[in-house]
């Protein structure tokens, strides 16, 4: 796949390519003044353009939304023959109250009994995360467990 | 800002939150077989909703692209997967943890694999708790990395 970067003077950098399941370009416009726009674009169609002006936080949970569903699914697929172990992707909100705090304090596996397996943070997975890694606002935490533990990890992670 | 999480019955989730500034709410729509399609609606106004659907390929360049903004770079078109996966690992008779609690494993302090589940004689014991005491024959079931696997591996074989 080929990423198209085209500098825009005075504006900053567009940074874009073509999908393969629809006649679209998708992509992203880099501001120098810092800021991220989403752009999507009919092929043929300069005028479908759509530009979606992003906060650096907003950037961060979209990339982390996108990044999450392949990597349950996978997981999904290898537990498909353990009844009972479920793998959900639980968003740390900007306003969590572990955003900013390290997973240690979550106490997650004695509360719920359910293992963190991996973050999800601006496009990157951080597999198997210590104690000591740190949550940000936007974070998507990878837990395998019961439905009832799942349920109590995403109440502990957007509520406390 | 809030993730709104809305099942789709018979399609599967949609994840968005409403944008600040540009009064459009974004995110994913996560279809039951895995595959991902990017959403973006007016605020209040469903049939305005765009739908993208992206391969995984793309998935894993537009969320590169979104998560580095200040770094102009070659994009990588490294899939997000494959860094984690699941193995089984047989207790053995003579096993250092046969008739041992998880806890004496220490596992997730000496390899961070996380034991998700163990197996005995076809039944399931999801999210064992660390007083789950393990028998010769068990099969316990680990997330991790590649490295973290081998480890538990060794682990659970040699003590």
């Amino acid at each position: 796949m080929n990423v198209d970067v085209t500098s825009l003077p005075g504006i900053g950098v567009r940074k874009e390519f073509s999908l393969t399941k629809v006649d679209r370009r998708i992509g992203v416009v880099d501001h120098r003044d810092g800021g991220i726009d989403l752009i999507f674009t009919k092929i043929g169609d300069p005028d479908s353009t759509v530009q979606v002006p992003l906060s650096d936080t907003e950037a961060r949970t979209l990339a982390s939304l996108l990044g999450a569903p392949q990597l349950v699914a996978q997981l999904r697929e290898e537990h498909r023959d353990l009844d009972g172990v479920s793998t959900r992707s639980l968003p740390v909100p900007p306003n969590s109250p572990y955003a900013g705090r390290r997973l240690g304090e979550t106490e997650m596996r004695t509360r719920t009994l359910a293992s963190i397996v991996a973050v999800l943070r601006a496009g990157q997975v951080h597999a198997s995360p210590g104690p000591e890694f740190g949550f940000v606002g936007g974070d998507m935490v990878v837990v395998v467990g019961t439905n009832a533990g799942l349920d109590a990890a995403a109440a502990i992670l957007s509520d406390g | 800002m809030n993730i709104d999480v809305t099942p789709l019955p018979g399609i599967g989730v949609c994840k968005d939150f409403p944008l600040a500034e540009a009064r459009r709410r974004i995110g994913v729509i996560e279809h039951r077989d895995g595959s991902v399609d990017l959403v973006v609606s007016r605020a209040g106004d469903p049939d305005t909703t765009t739908s993208i659907p992206l391969s995984g390929t793309e998935i894993g360049v537009l969320a590169g692209l979104l998560g580095a903004p200040q770094v102009v770079q070659k994009t990588r078109d490294t899939p997000l997967v494959g860094e984690l996966s699941t193995r089984q690992f047989a207790i053995d008779r003579g096993s250092p943890f046969d008739g041992r609690p998880l806890r004496d494993t220490a596992m997730r302090t000496r390899t961070k694999a996380s034991v998700v589940a163990v197996v005995r004689a076809g039944d399931v014991t999801p999210s064992p708790g660390t007083d789950f005491t393990f028998i010769a024959g068990d099969l316990v079931v680990v997330v991790g990395t590649d490295e973290g696997l081998d480890a538990a591996g060794r682990l659970l074989d040699q003590g």
